[in-house]
């Protein structure tokens, strides 16, 4: 349940996210999550409600956004988008599998949106 | 109302992971996380390791697991400062468990750290804890297709140690198709195959240990010349 951990965050981030804007309640949450991370969206959203339990985020809309893959190759600089279906991590330039990921190993709070209770923010 | 974030969940995570390393490196401490499926022969490795390590230096471990302190009763012998972490119910060890767990331990004495992380091959690797080096255990006796099912802890190791390989007689292990598997993961990473029972291949699990207490060390040397011990003077 390396959810729940997450989701703990997630909620945390959420709640400082809105603070400032004197937000009553957090309609929708946009999180991209690497598509090398462990994470199953259903676990996730469900152990996001139960982290947002008794907050102004307990009716949130959890949506989960995935976000691709890209690699450097130590040996040689090549960047490259591995094929993780197959997870092959081989270089297409040498050949090597010694990648350092840049991206797909995140979990990105993206966007919130929120209910300030006014029509127009106020600039 | 839309508010813009664009924030790692994990930055809390990772920031206690960095300030974890920086202890450690101020300290001396090289800091090993040992990464396997329940069963592989993390404890075993270690009460071997440790008692030869004693002429290097003195060693502590972090002895992660769901329940029980057992782990840490068959190291205690070997290793005096050992500090079992129970995880909690379905939870990896993240950077906090090692901090408390590095607020327990006499940082400045210790020359290695081994953190046995919970068993588990998916989770451990979701979180940095602040280690130096991740080390991914696997049996002869899990099966020769543990590389192709979780790739992640692999690809992310730093060494790779086939374990038990005084069964290898007695189980259907090829080695060959973890080689294989291993070419599309992870060419980076050294292979070592090992006994912990026979003492089969230790030596080479030991010399590889010093190697990289050496780089470490020297890496730190460079760190404190580096870095100004007086703050610049101000004109």
């Amino acid at each position: 349940m390396h959810e729940a951990v997450i989701a703990n965050e997630l909620v945390q981030e959420v709640l400082s996210a809105v603070e400032p804007s004197g937000a009553r309640s957090v309609e929708e949450v946009y999180v991209r999550v690497g598509a090398l991370r462990p994470i199953t969206p259903d676990v996730l959203q469900m152990a996001f409600a139960a982290a947002a339990w008794g907050t102004i985020a307990q009716e949130a809309d959890l949506q989960v956004g995935k976000e691709r893959v890209l690699a450097v190759c130590r040996g040689c600089g090549w960047m490259f988008a591995p094929q993780i279906e197959v997870f092959d991590f081989r270089c297409p330039n040498c050949h090597e599998s010694d990648a350092r990921i840049i991206t797909g190993d995140d979990i990105v709070l993206v966007s919130v949106l929120c209910d300030t209770g006014r029509k127009a923010a106020r600039s | 109302m839309r508010v813009n974030v664009s924030r790692s969940v994990l930055k809390a995570n990772d920031a206690i992971a960095a300030a974890n390393r920086a202890r450690l490196e101020q300290a001396g401490a090289l800091a090993v996380n040992l990464m396997s499926a329940p069963g592989s022969g993390k404890t075993a490795l270690l009460e071997k390791t440790i008692a030869q390590l004693e002429k290097v230096g003195a060693c502590g471990v972090l002895v992660g697991d769901l329940q029980t302190s057992r782990d840490a009763q068959r190291l205690q012998p070997y290793a005096l400062h050992t500090i079992q972490i129970n995880a909690g119910a379905g939870c990896p060890l993240t950077a906090t468990h090692v901090r408390d767990g590095l607020n327990l331990l006499p940082l400045d004495h210790l020359t290695f750290l081994f953190v046995e992380n919970v068993g588990n091959m998916v989770y451990p690797a979701a979180f940095d804890l602040g280690e130096n080096l991740k080390v991914a255990l696997l049996s002869v006796a899990e099966g020769d297709d543990k590389v192709a099912k979780y790739p992640t802890l692999f690809q992310q190791a730093d060494l790779i140690l086939v374990t038990k390989i005084d069964l290898l007689n007695d189980v259907d292990f090829d080695r060959s198709r973890v080689a294989q598997d291993l070419m599309r993961v992870n060419t980076h990473a050294p292979v070592l195959e090992l006994s912990s029972r026979t003492g089969q291949g230790m030596q080479a699990w030991f010399d590889w240990l010093t190697a990289a207490l050496n780089s470490f060390n020297r890496a730190r040397k460079v760190m404190t010349v580096l870095r100004p011990t007086n703050p610049p003077p101000s004109f």
